[in-house]
């Protein structure tokens, strides 16, 4: 797995991946994968969108559904 | 079994059902956690090799990263690696970074349409050549009537009204109302000329599952 899913050292991480000018890091200490489990199961993410970070999806009211309907995947 | 067990069996299964349903099956590969799931998956469903074209639609915005780990994991398993660009939008600066589109409009051009006319094979792909480690354009213009994605329904409202096979029409519209439905895991693999099926073996798999199944 490409190490941009985990924290090396700034307290950040992706945790969806998409195009630099539009995607957007979490706040987390995770360093590897048993560190984000730790953290998904303490429910921190609970209320938070996976891809939240993407700033694509909140343009629009809903750009992602929009999109889809197009085509994207 | 547990609840991975379960996972994985029923997304290998739709992956051979897949296979053996298109002739013209393609994955695509964002280079992210959840198609890299699927990838793995792949290799294992047809015991190492991956059967069909992994194809990755390139914006040339993508962590760079990202590109260097596609790359490096195309060559160690021996993959067929397809990657479709918008090169037109990219010369003219029709993009977000320039300036010259809003964030949905340049997702529109450097990912959607490339992707349809990557698929149609309208637009030349780039294939990897393993001997010279680099992209040459593909000879293969047919189009790709199955299209694996690894869409999970719990990341995004649209994406959970998604089907295991959904078909998209002639433009690559897909239209959420009319899907056909999947009981006893009997799937419409049937598809008009022109249009294709998107095939979602990852489902019902949560965000948790997929970092519990890397692991």
């Amino acid at each position: 797995m490409t190490s941009l899913y985990f924290d090396r050292g700034k307290g950040e991480r992706y945790r969806s991946l998409g195009c630099f000018p539009c995607t957007f890091p979490v706040q987390s200490t995770a360093k590897n994968v048993k560190e984000i489990i730790e953290e998904l199961k303490t429910g921190k993410f609970a209320n938070i969108a996976e891809r939240s970070g993407r700033a694509q999806d909140a343009e629009d009211g809903g750009g992602l559904e929009t999109l889809r309907k197009d085509g994207y995947m | 079994m547990t609840q991975l067990e379960k996972l994985e069996s029923q997304s290998v299964y739709i992956l051979r059902e897949a296979y053996s349903q298109f002739k013209n099956l393609a994955m695509l590969w964002s280079i992210g956690k959840d198609s890299t799931v699927l990838l793995w998956l792949s290799r294992k469903a047809f015991f190492g090799h991956v059967p069909f074209p992994l194809v990755h639609i390139d914006t040339s915005y993508k962590i760079p990263e990202m590109i260097e780990y596609r790359d490096k994991l195309a060559l160690e398993f021996g993959l067929n690696m397809v990657v479709g660009q918008n090169k037109q939008a990219l010369e003219e600066k029709r993009t977000y970074p320039d300036g010259n589109l809003d964030r949905i409009n340049c997702c529109k051009t450097l990912k959607t349409e490339a992707l349809r006319n990557t698929l149609s094979g309208a637009w030349t792909r780039q294939r990897l050549n393993h001997q010279t480690r680099k992209y040459e354009p593909d000879a293969n213009k047919e189009p790709y009537t199955g299209v694996i994605v690894g869409v999970r329904s719990d990341e995004e409202g649209s994406r959970s009204k998604e089907r295991y096979f959904s078909p998209r029409d002639k433009r690559n519209d897909w239209d959420v109302g009319d899907q056909p439905p999947e009981l006893w895991n009997q799937f419409k693999t049937e598809y008009a000329p022109g249009t294709h099926i998107r095939v979602h073996p990852l489902l019902d798999w949560t965000e948790l599952d997929i970092w519990e199944y890397i692991e």
